[in-house]
């Protein structure tokens, strides 16, 4: 008897601390997701972060705006450097450790997808095109952000394509052709279960202006064309005009007339101060000359003058990560032109100016200002010199979308042109390389099959 | 005649302290897997902030130009 006690205790001992954590794949203390309110949970914390204005990586938020900003040429760098990043180069380790944030979005999206597809309730379908329109969205960006500017006909680098959830992947990069092809894919799937309601925050329509602009960037001139005619055609996303455009770009949560998309729709308290403090850090550099330049003209008339920045070049505008409807008609002139159409390009040029400039004269083709010799873009996306026109629906978009994130990735579509700033004694030059983040180091370091960006050395 | 079945108590309470001190040092000292891949401590986790270089005449000018236009465009 003594024996059996003794035997059976410590039998008992040995099952009570025998190792099986290596047995279990379940990550401690965390829930695995099963029912669809569970999967959904999972989209919701990164809608939740779009809405409160947190959001840096889909929409983005006025913190990503400033930093994209302060590496283009809207403000000043070389007339007060200020409290922002002085350029590009300042910022290479934080816009690699960006590219871990981008795959937590996607592996979440990625868990969605593979598990709730073909659940068919209403929940799991606006999941699951939640799902495929963030990660869209992601890849979108990371294109911009990581790989070269579209050449045609050149082989170039993309990006990982990452479709299910395994630690143990070691994915290489694919081309940029395919990458582009599979984000085209995945918004497409999130526009085919055509979600009207705002649930998920992103409605089919925004993946279409999402779709328009990958393709914009990817030099689908007919794409563009076809998508942003068809979102026009919708009287909420058509041009604001002059009596309500203040109101639309100002307002700090407020969903006005033209807008498809925003961040930042909830009035949350927690971010105000910080929203407040890059503010004030951007009104520390002053908007350039070359900026103030375009307005001249109108000055009196514009309406864009009078909320971008105040007479001591501070800005003035609201900044909150968006895509609207001036974007689209902006898209629309330009791939007209690279159609050779160029009676819908400046058509489409004229309808923006008459819901901004008031009593404005319309282009003709004659009455275009010559193009100036001064500006940093020198020649167009297919690599071809600018002409009056092209530099008119440059200078028209560059005044529009002031503040808004967009001129660096104009910039870099446009030839990647070199820049520099005096900072503390030194010059600094925003090389080519710098228009293209290096990708997360530890991914790199870790996976021999992930080919680095050029430039970038540890 | 002593009774076989039930252990003396002296001998059960030794056994008890012995059990105990045998669960108390297995679970100190039991598996704890670690989930993180092996990492070196020499490796870099950043990149190298590109150099500045030292401005020319014609660079210095162009910047006192700028600030110059800006200051007259704000008074």
């Amino acid at each position: 008897m003594k024996k059996l006690i003794r035997n059976s205790s410590l039998l008992i001992i040995v099952f009570l601390v025998s190792c099986s954590d290596y047995l279990s794949v379940t990550p401690q203390g965390k829930v695995i997701p099963e029912t669809d309110e569970e999967f959904a949970s999972l989209i919701h914390r990164h809608i939740n972060n779009i809405e409160g204005g947190d959001d840096m990586f889909v929409i983005g938020n006025f913190e990503s705006i400033i930093q994209y900003e302060s590496f283009a040429d809207n403000f000043d760098a070389n007339v007060k450097v200020g409290s922002i990043p002085a350029y590009a180069g300042d910022k290479i380790n934080s816009r690699q450790y960006n590219f871990r944030s981008y795959f937590e979005i996607i592996r979440d999206c990625n868990i969605v997808i593979e598990n709730i597809l073909y659940r068919g309730t209403e929940l799991s379908d606006k999941t699951c095109a939640a799902a495929y329109a963030l990660k869209g969205i992601c890849y979108y960006n990371m294109i911009r952000e990581y790989c070269e500017a579209c050449e045609p006909g050149k082989d170039q680098l993309g990006l990982p394509i990452v479709d299910h959830f395994n630690m143990e992947d070691m994915p290489s990069r694919e081309s940029l052709a395919k990458t582009i092809e599979h984000t085209a894919e995945w918004l497409n799937r999130s526009i085919a279960y055509d979600i009207k309601d705002r649930f998920f925050l992103i409605t089919a329509d925004a993946s279409k202006a999402y779709l328009a602009r990958l393709k914009f960037w990817a030099g689908d001139w007919s794409g563009v064309v076809t998508l942003c005619e068809e979102l026009l055609t919708n009287a909420d996303y058509q041009l604001a005009d002059i009596a309500t455009y203040q109101d639309m770009i100002q307002s700090k949560n407020g969903w006005g007339k033209e807008i498809i998309i925003r961040s930042h729709i909830n009035n949350n308290s927690d971010i105000d101060w910080y929203y407040a403090s890059y503010i004030k850090d951007l009104k520390t550099r002053p908007v350039s000359a070359a900026l103030a330049g375009l307005f001249e003209d109108d000055k009196e008339n514009d309406i864009r003058y009078a909320i971008s920045y105040d007479k001591k070049r501070q800005n003035l505008k609201n900044l909150s990560g968006k895509v609207r409807g001036s974007e689209l008609v902006l898209m629309l002139a330009e791939s007209y032109y690279h159609l050779n159409d160029y009676d819908n390009a400046i058509d489409r040029l004229n309808y923006l100016r008459r819901n901004r400039i008031k009593d404005v004269e319309d282009y003709t083709l004659e009455t275009l200002p010559e193009t100036d010799e001064t500006s940093l873009i020198k020649n167009d996306a297919k690599g071809n010199p600018l002409t009056p026109l092209l530099t008119a629906i440059f200078n028209e978009r560059r005044k529009e979308l002031y503040a808004e994130g967009d001129r660096w990735f104009e910039l870099k579509r446009n030839g990647c042109p070199e820049m520099w700033v005096i900072n503390n004694g030194l010059k600094y030059t925003t090389h080519k390389y710098l228009y293209t983040a290096p990708l997360y180091k530890g991914d790199v370091d870790l996976n021999k099959n992930l080919i680095q960006n050029e430039g970038y050395t540890d | 005649m002593k009774n076989n079945i039930l252990p003396d108590k002296k001998i059960l309470r030794r056994e008890i302290k012995g059990i105990i001190m045998i669960v108390l040092l297995a679970v100190c000292h039991s598996c704890d897997y670690n989930e993180l891949p092996p990492k070196t401590d020499d490796a870099s986790t950043g990149y190298r902030l590109p150099k500045g270089e030292v401005p020319t005449a014609a660079d210095l000018d162009t910047q006192t130009a700028l600030k110059k236009e800006y200051n007259d465009a704000v008074k």
